[in-house]
């Protein structure tokens, strides 16, 4: 961009509203004293306007009511280029479109450190940017190599091929994995995250992954939780480009709530990925207005995605939660074609592995290892039981759907999920025992060696979410 | 009114910033680079002698707020007060101040944002030139309920 133009726009320099550098913001009370603090976000209205948000009664609120004059800095994170807007205060909504996205920046940043309850907006105060200046720097541009590279945005093309492999996927466990996978390849997306939601609605847990150390099948994100759970609460995309400044921020205020006494200290919401990811972007996977999961994309790159990311990743996770709930209901209608295939040989002559079962939470612990719980934890057990009895191997998804000792709701009992999420967290874990599919509807508990089983039936509980 | 701990966030490299405001009361906003307490109640603080804008203001004897914010976990004072004296050179311990406080700042956006020096840099002004500021009102900053709070009980 020609920085000595005199007709730069605001979309010229909407890097700099992504939140991920303060900007900041003098005014002056009607007897001229200034007043000139941070601010965590500008948020742009449309090509003339830009919004503040206003969670506290602050001195620049009371200002503006005396003199509507503000004088703001912001930073291309990009580049470093500094920029000075001058703004006149138009008007304060409490509720409206510009009020709903300003609350989403205020929710997320809530949501991050679990203080939903009283870290609110009160209000967006609109401004009409009068006029934007370049700030001269005393030093030379930056190195073009220091400047991240602008997403490659939508691209037809690439959107059917990833299509057109789901389309191809023969089972749930597939389709999960080629989704993940080609996220990566064709869209370079190289950190991806797809959780589904439970039976109750209320947790969201992780199914695939690409790109992490550890994959963390089965790890857990509660409904409004973060940006993956406020993005499923909400049924919208939430995209963060700041996520080091906004988790700075959050942490500040919420050690300033707890310092007043409007909150006890509290859990930290866990947000699973990259220990150091600067740009997040979760979109809802919906399908017939029902919430399916959240597929989620993350970057140590500041300001990594836009509005054409969200797009891809909400065409994407459609198409998946359309292939995941058609995959649903055909595993529930399948009927086994054939008596059940003989069950396998038997099992290797490995170690013996100690398996610890918790009735009270379904947790299951392996040679003393948390490996899973809750649905998933049970139907493992139920499948060790019956091998343990009856040196069965062989299974039907209909068989287990109706064992009581699964506790599977009624209505949606996710059944092909729970059991997709079993293998998966099976095999991440390189353990003794796996599970195979055999068919349609149909597969085998596989062991490496002997197992020995060992019920714990108080309420203790055990297990915990995975990291 | 500036107690041994405040002194020492102040003189740290905190991010700085400053307002000021024209005779029809149009504010302004700028960087500030490093800032020296030189009394219970003055500090010397180091400003861009390149904004025509800031330099009226305070030749005028204006009033002034000076926000200063630790990057690392964001709590913040802001000082308000008026310029008493505009000094056009800085002395050597101005300057040896103000690199410090560069050299602090840059650092801990480092480390804690993940900027490199490279880019922060960049906002470093072309020159400095010195406000002397004598301070009457001080409030806690820290973003949260508490945010604009005065500060009476000194600075913990």
């Amino acid at each position: 961009m020609d920085l000595s133009r005199d007709d730069i726009t605001l979309r010229d320099i909407a890097a700099c509203f992504e939140g991920a550098i303060p900007a900041v913001i003098a005014t002056a009370s009607v007897d001229g004293l200034p007043n000139v603090t941070y601010l965590s976000k500008v948020r742009i209205v449309d090509d003339e306007r830009v919004a503040l948000s206003n969670q506290f009664f602050s001195k620049t609120a009371r200002n503006l009511v005396e003199n509507p004059e503000a004088d703001v800095l912001v930073i291309d994170p990009r580049s470093y280029d500094q920029y000075r807007l001058h703004l006149r205060y138009e008007r304060t909504d409490r509720r409206g479109p510009v009020f709903d996205r300003l609350r989403i920046d205020v929710d997320v940043a809530a949501a991050l450190e679990g203080m939903q309850d009283v870290y609110k907006l009160r209000a967006a105060d609109v401004y009409r940017v009068t006029d934007i200046q370049h700030v001269p720097s005393g030093r030379p541009p930056a190195d073009p190599e220091l400047l991240a590279a602008a997403p490659d945005g939508m691209d037809a093309g690439r959107i059917a091929e990833l299509s057109s492999r789901l389309g191809r996927c023969p089972d749930l466990d597939t389709v999960v994995q080629t989704a993940v996978s080609g996220l990566a390849e064709l869209f370079g997306y190289e950190h991806s995250l797809l959780l589904l939601l439970d039976e109750d609605g209320t947790t969201l847990f992780t199914i695939a992954s690409h790109g992490y150390e550890a994959e963390g099948v089965g790890s857990e994100v509660g409904l409004g939780d973060g940006v993956i759970g406020l993005a499923a609460e909400r049924c919208t995309a939430v995209t963060l480009g700041n996520v080091t400044q906004l988790s700075k921020y959050s942490r500040t205020v919420r050690r300033s709530y707890e310092e007043s006494g409007e909150i006890g200290p509290g859990r930290e919401v866990p947000v699973p990925g990259l220990p150091d990811s600067a740009s997040r972007c979760a979109v809802p996977a919906m399908v017939l207005g029902q919430l399916i999961g959240v597929l989620t994309v993350e970057s140590r790159r500041t300001v990594a995605f836009g509005p054409a990311d969200e797009a891809v990743l909400t065409v994407v996770a459609s198409i998946l939660a359309n292939a995941i709930e058609s995959e649903r209901a055909r595993e529930r209608d399948a009927t086994p074609a054939s008596a059940p295939p003989p069950d396998a040989p038997p099992t290797g002559e490995g170690d013996v592995t100690h398996v610890r079962f918790f009735d009270v939470d379904g947790s299951v612990f392996l040679d003393g290892e948390y490996l899973i719980k809750g649905v998933a934890g049970r139907l493992l057990w139920a499948l060790l039981g019956h091998h343990d009895r009856e040196g069965r191997t062989d299974f039907t998804n209909r068989e287990l759907r109706l064992d009581p000792s699964l506790a599977l709701p009624a209505f949606k009992d996710n059944f092909e999920s729970r059991l997709i999420l079993l293998k998966r967290r099976l095999d991440e874990r390189d353990a003794p025992v796996r599970i195979e599919k055999t068919g349609r509807g149909r597969f085998r508990l596989v062991s490496s060696g002997a197992v020995r089983l060992d019920q714990v039936d108080d309420t203790r509980g055990a297990g915990g979410r995975l990291s | 009114m500036i107690d041994e701990a405040l002194r020492a966030f102040l003189e740290r490299g905190c991010a700085m910033v400053v307002g000021t405001a024209s005779a029809d009361g149009a504010p302004h906003a700028q960087r500030a680079w490093g800032c020296s307490v030189v009394g219970p109640g003055t500090v010397r603080v180091l400003l861009d002698r390149s904004d025509p804008v800031l330099r009226e203001h305070i030749d005028a004897g204006g009033r002034i707020a000076v926000t200063s914010a630790d990057v690392r976990d964001l709590r913040s004072v802001q000082l308000k007060g008026r310029v008493v004296a505009v000094e056009e050179e800085p002395r050597p311990d101005d300057l040896d101040r103000c690199h410090r406080h560069n050299d602090e700042l840059f650092a801990d956006i480092e480390s804690a944002d993940f900027f490199p020096r490279a880019l922060t840099e960049r906002m470093v002004p072309p020159g400095y030139l010195v406000a002397v500021v004598e301070v009457e009102e001080l409030f806690d900053q820290t973003p949260g309920p508490g945010a604009g709070a005065q500060v009476e009980d000194g600075w913990t």
